[in-house]
């Protein structure tokens, strides 16, 4: 009986054995870089110094970036279409990363490329329909064209097509910046939650590797 | 025998512009709900062409907005464009869907500020003079349908 028990023992301390060394291993191979789509790693671009505007008139540069992970999008909030329904789809991001057991602080940020008409102010009201937690970023053509160019983000101001009334031809893809302030991930359209949320977390797991 | 080949005929129009009637469906009609400073709206929906001939969507009006355009998002290398559209062709026996992303009806400045739960009145002409009135009701943005729906 006795002998029994130890024999049980004994097997189980080996299979945990077994067990952690195999986790190990998994985790030795896991440091290969993961096949994510939009994952630009081992080649980020370092984001540059940058000024612009948030919701609320405070200046937002580099530094608002650096020590969390920023999922930019750039858009316009005259448009009707595809930037509602992004952004719902990003605070919807958020609020799951938040019930997830993880230490990472995550924002999410819209920052438009219709600057003429997106004042702070129209700014600020837009992005709170959709979440509280939502940066709304704005400034002079210059300083959002800057900011643009450093990610590669295409936008077009079309002509008027009556007074006041003329749409942007903007990048669909939200962006992920990395805590150290990398340009780390390119999602395209079409996005979904989960699938943004499974890249995010293979992500953000290997760079914490990498420190 | 009775009946005369001109009452044959009446019925036979009669039965006709019933199933005219019937012929194009309009059916998931919502407009997203949008941040109240926003002053254009997009709604979506699917027509379902019933008939045996191609028809077109040429106009669409609603009391609750000055003005109603065809658009459609489209995204190349990474960057979305609208497009305005004149009319939306819908081929013989098929279905058309307005959905996030792609086709949406743009709805230019509403008469008042629109909330989650309210109908709005839509009327949607076509090219063989149909005219259909929906009500599309306001909700709250929806994510994009997931691809095996289609």
């Amino acid at each position: 009986m006795l002998l029994t028990a130890l024999f049980v023992i004994v097997c189980v301390a080996l299979g945990a054995g077994v067990g952690i060394y195999t986790s190990r291993d998994y985790t030795a191979s896991n440091a290969v870089k993961p096949a994510v789509e939009g994952f630009l790693w081992p080649n980020p671009r370092i984001i540059q110094p940058f000024s612009v505007v948030d919701q609320h008139g405070n200046p937002f540069g580099l530094e608002n970036l650096t020590g969390q992970w920023s999922f930019m999008f750039f858009g316009f909030t005259h448009c009707p279409d595809i930037c509602p329904i992004t952004l719902s789809l990003l605070s919807q991001v958020q609020k799951k990363l938040a019930e997830q057991d993880t230490a990472d602080k995550v924002q999410i940020i819209f920052v438009s490329v219709d600057p003429k008409r997106d004042t702070p102010e129209q700014v600020a009201d837009y992005v709170s329909y959709f979440s509280k937690n939502l940066i709304g970023l704005t400034g002079t053509e210059e300083q959002i064209a800057g900011l643009a160019r450093q990610i590669g983000v295409v936008y077009i101001v079309n002509d008027e097509t009556a007074p006041g009334d003329y749409s942007v031809d903007h990048s669909a893809s939200v962006f992920l910046i990395s805590p150290a302030g990398q340009w780390l991930g390119l999602f395209s359209a079409p996005h979904e939650v989960d699938d943004i949320i499974n890249r995010f977390n293979t992500i953000s797991e290997y760079i914490k590797k990498q420190e | 025998m009775r009946y005369s080949s001109g009452f044959l005929f009446f019925i036979l129009i009669a039965v006709q512009s019933v199933f005219a009637q019937n012929s194009i469906e309009i059916t998931d009609v919502w407009i997203n709900e949008a941040p109240p400073t926003v002053k254009i709206l997009a709604g979506y929906f699917t027509i379902n062409n019933h008939s045996d001939d191609p028809v077109d969507l040429v106009t669409a009006h609603s009391p609750s907005f000055q003005k109603i355009e065809f658009h459609l998002t489209e995204t190349q290398d990474g960057v979305a464009r609208m497009q305005k559209l004149e009319t939306i062709s819908i081929p013989a026996q098929s279905d058309f869907s307005f959905s996030p992303g792609e086709y949406h009806l743009m709805l230019f400045n509403p008469v008042k500020t629109t909330k989650a739960g309210e109908m709005i009145s839509l009327q949607l002409t076509f090219s063989n003079g149909t005219n259909i009135d929906v009500e599309a009701e306001v909700k709250r943005s929806e994510l994009p349908p997931h691809h095996h729906h289609h």
